[in-house]
């Protein structure tokens, strides 16, 4: 049984899982800018999602789940957000997360400038999902 | 008919001289459309360019751009139209990015005629700018948008009949590059392979009519058609590590586009088609290398993909083609002092992320560095 999406035991694995993610770590090693992740209800989920993680420099360095309503001081500079049912693709490794954002499946806020020359570090971030045991929604 | 009246084109200075886009001016004149030439445009055009030609282009205030050139004109075309069309917003390059909407099309259309067959730039949503950061280092920033893909490609081998052999070589790599990696990108999809194909098939069969008689008009019009169908394919499927470390060698050591993805190409395939952990480029190739006659249908897997790349080898020969980074110019001492910031920009690229296999930064050097020798990828 794996550990359900979105707790906070789900994300102190996802910060595990990608500071031992070596691939993350190298694409991400000049990469400064926490990301707060956004999961609208949709389908089986009836109830905002909220995380974010801290990160620098190829490393997490803390990340939580948010209460509802709960607003961040200051406000995490990127927020990578999409409805329940893409996010179950992007968990099954049937949607890339860059290709999400393109076809606007998921939106992405932030300096774009920074995000554009950080694509693989992005995708790697993303994609450190798909490597944790997840029970769905 | 194209819709608008009032014409701003964007080209370089040799166009111009070599009366090319007199061919169009004089066309637009028939038809009675105001026009204004900004003819700036330099190879890897820098972003200082594209804003000094949005300024010209407000004062001008056009309905219609048209680009006209190779692919530096064209991709500054597009990015011209992108800054013009949001004028009010005082957008800047780094706003073009593939994750906004972008609306265009209001305040004017966009017409791209290409002069080489290459690029695809008439058909694809990337954007390539030279960037300067205040250390004086060049970047080239990669901002995809499929809004700013032309509305309207004019596709004529006229335009190419007087294209210099050195080109003709570099641009027809090009072409490759793009259907050979838009085969095996992540992203590819029935209709992007059937482009990229078809593309190949073309290349195979007037690549070397073409350079070898510039006036063959039929091997040209191939050729144009060529680009224009790898560019369909790759602008769906995307590019992988080859323009990747292409880019990166055009920011670095000045290279020509179709230079520096054609001469990592046969590099970045093998280093794909020796994926431990998926086989799916190695079948990929393999049967693209059958259907192009370049293998037999009963050969295996690993003798129909070599089949392929002895063939990008014997072509690079056929158009006097380099094979290697050195063959290009850069010496070993050039290519040590720099290997940081070309591993740095490689990982940078968008187009890295659509590889079918990872690379590390160890591994990004080593494929430099064999493609500097010329040794085949064995790792």
């Amino acid at each position: 049984m794996g550990l359900k999406f979105g707790t906070d035991n789900w994300v102190a694995a996802y910060i595990e899982t990608l500071n031992n993610n070596k691939a993350y770590e190298e694409s991400a090693k000049t990469w400064e800018g926490d990301f707060l992740f956004i999961i609208e209800p949709e389908d089986e989920l009836d109830h905002e999602v909220r995380f974010y993680v801290d990160l620098w420099h190829g490393k997490a360095r803390n990340g939580r789940t948010l209460e509802p309503g709960e607003v961040l001081d200051p406000e995490p500079p990127f927020v990578f957000s999409g409805k329940w049912g893409n996010w179950s693709k992007l968990i099954d490794g049937k949607l890339d997360p860059i290709k999400g954002l393109m076809t606007r499946k998921f939106r992405l806020k932030g300096d774009m400038k920074k995000v554009m020359r950080a694509v693989k570090a992005a995708q790697n971030l993303v994609k450190t999902i798909q490597m944790i045991d997840t029970e769905k929604y | 008919m194209i819709p608008g009246d009032k014409c701003f084109i964007v080209t370089d200075a040799m166009l111009v001289k070599l009366g090319i886009v007199s061919m169009l001016t004089k066309k637009l004149d028939e038809f009675g459309k105001a026009w204004q030439i900004f003819d700036e445009v330099e190879p890897d055009p820098h972003e200082e360019t594209i804003l000094r030609a949005t300024e010209a282009c407000s004062k001008f205030q056009p309905n219609l751009i048209i680009g006209i050139g190779g692919g530096s004109s064209l991709d500054a075309a597009k990015a011209v139209w992108f800054l013009y069309e949001h004028e009010e917003d005082k957008f800047t390059i780094d706003e073009l990015n593939p994750f906004e909407e972008l609306h265009m099309g209001v305040k004017a259309k966009c017409v791209a005629i290409p002069t080489t067959s290459g690029t695809g730039a008439e058909v694809t949503w990337a954007v390539i700018v030279t960037r300067t950061d205040v250390d004086g280092n060049e970047s080239k920033l990669e901002q995809p948008n499929g809004d700013v893909i032309p509305t309207y490609a004019i596709v004529d081998p006229q335009f190419t009949k007087n294209l210099p052999k050195v080109l003709t070589a570099a641009t027809g790599f090009d072409i490759i590059a793009h259907s050979s990696e838009g085969l095996i990108a992540e992203w590819r999809t029935d209709f992007a392979d059937a482009c990229c194909y078809h593309a190949l098939d073309l290349v195979k069969d007037y690549f070397v009519k073409a350079y070898q008689n510039g006036e063959d008009m039929e091997a040209r019009e191939k050729m144009a058609n060529a680009a224009s169908l790898g560019g369909l394919g790759f602008g769906n499927s995307q590019v992988i590590i080859g323009h990747a470390m292409g880019h990166s060698l055009g920011a670095v050591f000045h290279l020509t586009h179709g230079k520096a993805v054609g001469v990592m190409l046969p590099y970045i395939l093998q280093y794909c088609l020796r994926n431990p952990d998926d086989d799916t480029a190695l079948k990929t190739i393999a049967k693209a290398a059958k259907k192009l006659g370049l293998a037999e249908w009963k050969d295996d897997l690993a003798a129909a993909s070599d089949a392929y790349i002895q063939f990008l080898n014997s072509l690079q020969k056929s158009v006097d083609f380099p094979h290697t980074l050195e063959e290009c110019g850069i010496t070993r001492e050039d290519l040590g002092k720099n290997m940081e910031r070309l591993v740095q920009l490689t990982n940078e690229s968008s187009s890295i992320t659509m590889s079918p296999r990872e690379a590390s930064d160890a591994l990004i050097q080593k494929i430099f560095e064999y493609a500097f020798e010329g040794k085949s990828i064995d790792f």
